[in-house]
């Protein structure tokens, strides 16, 4: 299956990259390869290649439900883009 | 020979001559949060927060299990609309509030779960009772903390309240170390309190909803659990009460229209009632409101509403189109969405006139043979002279589907069930936190002979606190949905279900302290309705029914819902 990548944005709290490998991973999809540059003040901006488990797993679903973790700011990727800004309701 | 008289100060007092601690700022950040009661169990990595509870005004609740504690939290959360607060200590102690901290993950329930910590110098050495619930907890919490800093504390907790209860509710676990608890603060760090806006919906997608719904010859509007957490159950009725579309829930939106109102027919899915499953099949737009599409509630997804456009209203973006595609997606305050929406009045009226024959066609048959106690007919009669104040605690098993199909709700409240988890052991703790949450309510926890174990001792906490619960115990003999599975789907293997050695729960409670009584024949039941809502304080009726009951109709498991097997 196709590796696609995702953005992700967030704020450096204690956990926060941990929170997200497991939402991808659980949420149906393996991760293939990290992009992970240095935090600056206090952001991460970090790129996962993933690749869906199964057919019905859908990338668009899975970039909201990051975006629907606190402390993400942005979540975009190859496919639909979502922007924090005007994405769905923060919390 | 005078003696030294020591001078008594609360520790209050003696604290508020210095700076405070950690784990008075706790409890502070809690009493602005407007919290009253908490629940919790204490053990050393949390002994600091204890120490600071007396005289605190907060009121706590010993419970004799953690597990109790995060449910009667929950309980309390889901009749309040607060978040509910449960405390316990590190290791063994956080990890038995997990199961209850997942369970208001799974029903989207505000709380806040504090656990003590081992102290940060020694976190990662495998301390006595360290444990990293912070990392376990992390898939069943909307979001967690670990404190640092002990002049974080106010703002962590303001924090997390808004979390807990902003957008999609959820459980916040605060992992507090024993020596942050326990550290002096100087300089506290101010509270930034952060703007949340919730989204108002999209105008084009309300005038493309309304377009869909004025074409539609049969819609059914789908009601989820959502529509209560978002405050939206008068604006729904508003609407229905115009709209007059015929109307189903799911296990968590029992409620949100009062059972037996004019255009309801009910719980869909799996236990759902015949009627209800059939004209979701057969609609051609389902107007769905704060649901996520549960394979409890839709059956085989492919074969579920197989003629039905989507318009799907919900506060989480992330749920629409998770399992089934919308046509019209909503997101955001479903409130706002509901009384934007303009239909004016529907042309269905033949639409309304089929699903009303299907309904009286339907509708249950209380009838049962034999002379032992019916546990639907006796629920309709429980929830009936209950009436308004009725809440029902379910535990989880054939008892809980039956709650659900055959009791009176007249508020979203009334109905206290672990719909996403399905935890046994729900039923009492839960009970106990609605009837501290609402003294003036009759709070029934309906419990079968299984679950009832699961939890038992909080009997001892029913006692304690004099918490008037009423708990109707269905005893089978047996794992009943369990026994009901095997017979129907295993070829009748019975398995590891026969609970035939269970104690007298009669004798068992009133060895708690707690009144009890025994019920067995159907002729019996209204004296045990009358004796049960007339005992004023704690009372248990053990009942005994016929161990072969099952629940109908179902949908087997993997089947749609068109597939409805009956009694
Ligand atoms: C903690 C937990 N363990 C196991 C199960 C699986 N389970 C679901 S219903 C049930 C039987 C419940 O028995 P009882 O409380 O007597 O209710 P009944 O079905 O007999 O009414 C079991 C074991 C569960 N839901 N929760
Ligand atoms: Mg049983």
């Amino acid at each position: 299956m196709m590796t696609q990548t995702l953005h992700v944005e967030f704020e450096t709290h204690e956990g926060a990259l941990l929170r997200l490998i497991g939402l991808i991973e659980r949420r149906g999809f393996d991760i293939h390869s990290v992009d992970l540059p240095a935090a600056s003040a206090g952001r991460m901006n970090v790129g996962f290649g993933v690749i869906a488990r199964n057919l019905s797993s859908d990338i668009g679903i899975l970039q909201r439900q990051i975006h629907r973790l606190t402390g993400v700011c942005r979540v975009f990727g190859d496919v639909d883009g979502t922007d924090k800004r005007v994405g769905g309701q923060h919390g | 020979m005078n003696a030294i008289q020591p001078t008594i100060e609360t520790k209050a007092a003696a604290a508020s001559k210095q700076a405070p601690s950690g784990a008075e700022l706790v409890v502070s950040a809690l009493r602005d949060q407007g919290v009253e009661i908490v629940f919790g169990y204490p053990g050393g990595a949390i002994m600091p927060l204890y120490d600071a509870l007396p005289g605190s005004g907060l009121k706590h609740i010993l419970v004799r299990h953690e597990q109790a504690a995060a449910f009667a939290a929950d309980a309390y959360a889901r009749v309040t609309g607060k978040a509910g607060v449960c405390i316990a200590t590190s290791g063994p102690g956080a990890t038995n509030l997990l199961t209850g901290i997942a369970n208001a993950f799974m029903d989207s329930v505000p709380m806040i779960a504090i656990t003590g910590q081992v102290p940060a110098g020694v976190m990662g050495t495998d301390a006595f009772q360290e444990i990293d619930i912070f990392g376990m907890s992390m898939p069943v919490v909307k979001h967690s903390f670990l404190v640092r800093r002990a002049e974080d504390i106010p703002q962590i907790i303001a924090q997390a309240f808004e979390i807990a209860t902003s957008g999609r509710p959820g459980p916040v676990l605060i992992d507090l170390p024993k020596d942050i608890a326990q550290s002096r603060v100087e300089n506290i760090a101010p509270i930034k309190p952060k703007a949340t806006s919730s989204r108002a919906p999209d105008p084009s997608a309300i005038a493309e909803a309304e377009n869909l719904l004025k074409r539609s010859k049969k819609p059914v509007l789908y009601i989820g659990g959502g529509v209560a957490k978002a405050r939206a159950v008068l604006a729904l009725r508003r609407f229905n009460m115009l709209a007059g579309i015929p109307a189903v829930s799911t296990l968590t939106g029992l409620g949100t229209l009062p059972t037996g109102s004019a255009d309801f027919y009910g719980m869909l899915g799996m236990h759902g009632g015949k009627a209800a499953n059939m004209l979701v099949q057969e609609a051609d737009l389902l107007l769905v409101c704060g649901a996520r599409f549960d394979d409890r509630a839709t059956g085989k997804v492919d074969g579920f509403a197989p003629n039905a456009k989507v318009i799907h209203l919900d506060c989480d973006p992330a749920e629409i189109g998770k399992v089934r595609s919308a046509d019209v997606a909503v997101p955001g305050d479903l409130k706002a969405a509901l009384e934007s929406l303009k239909i004016g009045i529907l042309d269905i009226s033949d639409w309304r006139q089929h699903v009303r024959a299907l309904g009286a066609e339907h509708e249950f048959n209380y009838e049962a043979p034999g002379s032992g106690v019916f546990a639907p007919a006796f629920l309709d009669e429980l929830s009936r002279a209950a009436g308004d104040r009725f809440v029902a605690a379910c535990d989880v098993g054939q008892h809980q589907m039956w709650v659900a199909q055959h009791c009176q709700f007249s508020r979203p409240e009334a109905h206290l069930t672990s719909g996403g988890l399905g935890a046994m052991g729900y039923g009492i703790p839960a009970g106990i936190g609605a009837k501290l949450a609402r003294p003036d309510d009759c709070v029934v926890t309906v419990t079968g002979d299984g679950s009832i174990m699961m939890n038992i001792q909080e009997l001892a906490t029913m006692r304690r606190y004099g918490v008037a619960l009423k708990i109707v115990l269905f005893d089978n003999s047996a794992l009943g949905l369990v026994r009901q599975w095997q017979e129907l789907f295993y070829e009748g293997n019975f398995s590891e279900i026969d609970l035939y050695d269970n104690p007298d729960f009669a004798e068992v409670a009133r060895s708690f302290g707690i009144e009890a009584f025994t019920v067995s024949r159907r002729d019996q039941t209204t004296a045990a309705i009358e004796r049960l809502l007339n005992t004023p304080g704690p009372v248990l009726a053990h009942v005994h029914i016929n161990p072969r009951e099952n629940v109908w109709p179902l949908v087997p498991p993997g089947k749609s819902n068109a597939e409805m097997m009956e009694r």
